[in-house]
């Protein structure tokens, strides 16, 4: 059986339309995680170059000539590509590059697989439910963020949350650059200080809490709604996941801009999408734009407004 | 399990294995040997302070009782990186060496359009001969005040002759510290994860 039939590449009869016209809706979730894979590689691979040169040039391959895309071969010489980078620099590389290797992985074998789009939904459902329950589980084990310590911090000096800072914490301009001089002076090369005062309003600390609690809560029910189903015949959940893992993409990315992981765990969830559940899909593809438009600047867009 | 069972469950659970198996892994890493949590594949990252850029070095040379504190240089601040994130005592070990083996020299601050006539007046057959040197301005003796010596690293190959201003010392010395924040007091509290200290070879 060719992986044509195997994924269920829609036949040449008269009804078929013009594949000018096939839209990604129309595209099984092999096909749209393919594409969609492709496209994450050729943005995102790896800055190391080793990498990001012989990925590039093989995607823009695949780009050229489609049938690399459904080729199992292909998608192991990525694999091992990406893995023997990760290998290389795996104490120093992002964990979104681990996440894409394992993708890539997964891809391959379902190209072997008997029923392709059966074994990319099972790995997509395990592959963010594990990345999900070890995200859980390194805030629970975490006393600073237990605490709420590392929101408070991450408000407090990291640039990708002044706004939420500034517009619901309270935190003005000169305290920020206060404290900012007080981490300075912590970590300069001859500095002799111990412990540095920092300050901080009343509402970071609120802040701080809310938003460790929210975390928590919708990280455990991505890694619950994506890991319980996986392992049992027990279809529960169902919408809820998809739901679980959208509100997580499109509230974190909007902050913390890592595209690269965003795009992987939404590919992820299109490929475990049911292509029946249109409006889901619309909803994943609309989020892998959005990611995109995140990364407008909108702090200067709308100062200049 | 017959080898088409064990081709069917790497299919199925392959990818998901491998993610489980090299996370296990790097919690095992982050509690015994200091790995940062934001790396190494665990998906530690954004539950705690302690991420690599929370880890910071403080490099001393050391004179007898003199220790003078000097800034990472360029050419070990990829080294300084990868042992902030995964910090073992041979990495720390090595960056110290580095730093010892090395000549350090006072920071000079030159007018880069003097520095070019310099060059200039320093090629054969120029008969401007004029002495840019003086332009040069030390930062020991120039009006730049930083409250501390700036030292700079120059490596050497051991031919020729070593710098005037070299600065003379016996030992080099590397501390890993870390930051984390106390809610209690509003303080950031560096804590020392440890140091290195090793003499410097002779000559």
């Amino acid at each position: 059986m060719t992986i044509a039939r195997r994924i269920g590449y829609p036949s040449t009869d008269a009804s078929t339309p013009d594949p000018l016209h096939i839209g990604p809706l129309d595209l099984s979730p092999l096909e749209l995680s393919v594409d969609l894979t492709l496209l994450l590689l050729l943005l995102y691979s790896s800055p190391i170059w080793y990498v990001r040169i012989p990925i590039t040039i093989l995607v823009i391959l695949a780009f050229l000539h489609r049938s690399l895309r459904l080729a199992a071969t292909f998608w192991f010489v990525v694999t091992a590509i990406v893995l023997a980078g990760n290998l290389m620099a795996w104490y120093s590389v992002d964990n979104h590059k681990h996440l894409m290797a394992y993708w890539c992985l997964a891809i391959a074998l379902s190209l072997i697989a008997d029923k392709p789009n059966e074994i990319l939904v099972s790995n997509a459902r395990m592959l963010i439910g594990l990345t999900f329950l070890f995200a859980f589980f390194w805030k629970i084990v975490s006393p600073d963020f237990r605490s709420g310590s590392f929101f408070e911090y991450s408000l407090l000096f990291d640039d990708r949350f002044r706004f939420f800072a500034g517009t619901f914490g309270g935190q003005i301009e000169p305290v920020t650059k206060v404290n900012r001089a007080a981490l300075t002076a912590l970590t300069s090369y001859d500095s002799q200080l111990h412990s540095v005062r920092i300050i901080q309003s009343g509402g970071i600390l609120v802040l701080g809490t809310v938003i460790t609690y929210l975390s928590l809560t919708l990280e455990g029910l991505v890694a619950v709604t994506f890991l319980v189903p996986a392992f049992g015949r027990v279809r529960v959940f169902g919408r809820v996941r998809d739901a679980c893992l959208l509100a997580f993409v499109v509230s974190t990315y909007s902050i913390a801009t890592v595209v690269g992981f965003g795009w992987t765990l939404i590919i992820m969830g299109i490929a475990q999408c049911p292509t029946r559940w249109r409006t889901t899909r619309v909803l994943y593809l609309v989020s892998f734009v959005m990611l995109q438009v995140y990364r407008l600047p909108w702090r200067e867009l709308l100062k200049w407004k | 399990m017959s080898p088409r069972g064990i081709l069917a469950f790497v299919i199925r659970g392959g990818a998901p294995l491998l993610l489980f198996i090299i996370a296990c892994t790097q919690i095992y890493l982050v509690s015994v040997w200091s790995l940062s949590p934001w790396k190494g594949g665990g998906f530690g990252m954004f539950s705690t302070i302690d991420s690599p850029s929370a880890r910071f070095l403080r490099l001393y040379l050391i004179d007898g009782k003199k220790e003078i504190a000097i800034p990472v240089p360029d050419k070990l601040r990829r080294a300084a990186v990868d042992l902030c994130t995964f910090p073992t005592r041979p990495a720390t070990l090595a960056v110290a060496e580095k730093i010892a083996r090395a000549t350090w020299i006072p920071y000079k601050l030159d007018s880069p359009v003097r520095y070019y006539r310099s060059l200039v007046a320093a090629q054969p057959g120029n008969d401007a001969h004029e002495d840019f040197t003086s332009a040069v301005v030390s930062l020991d003796k120039g009006s730049l005040d930083f409250g501390s010596t700036l030292l700079q690293m120059v490596e050497t190959d051991g031919r020729g002759s070593r710098p005037e201003d070299a600065v003379g010392f016996d030992r080099a010395r590397v501390e890993l510290w870390r930051y984390t924040l106390d809610r209690q007091s509003s303080q950031l509290v560096a804590l020392k994860l440890w140091d290195v200290t090793v003499s410097r070879a002779a000559e």
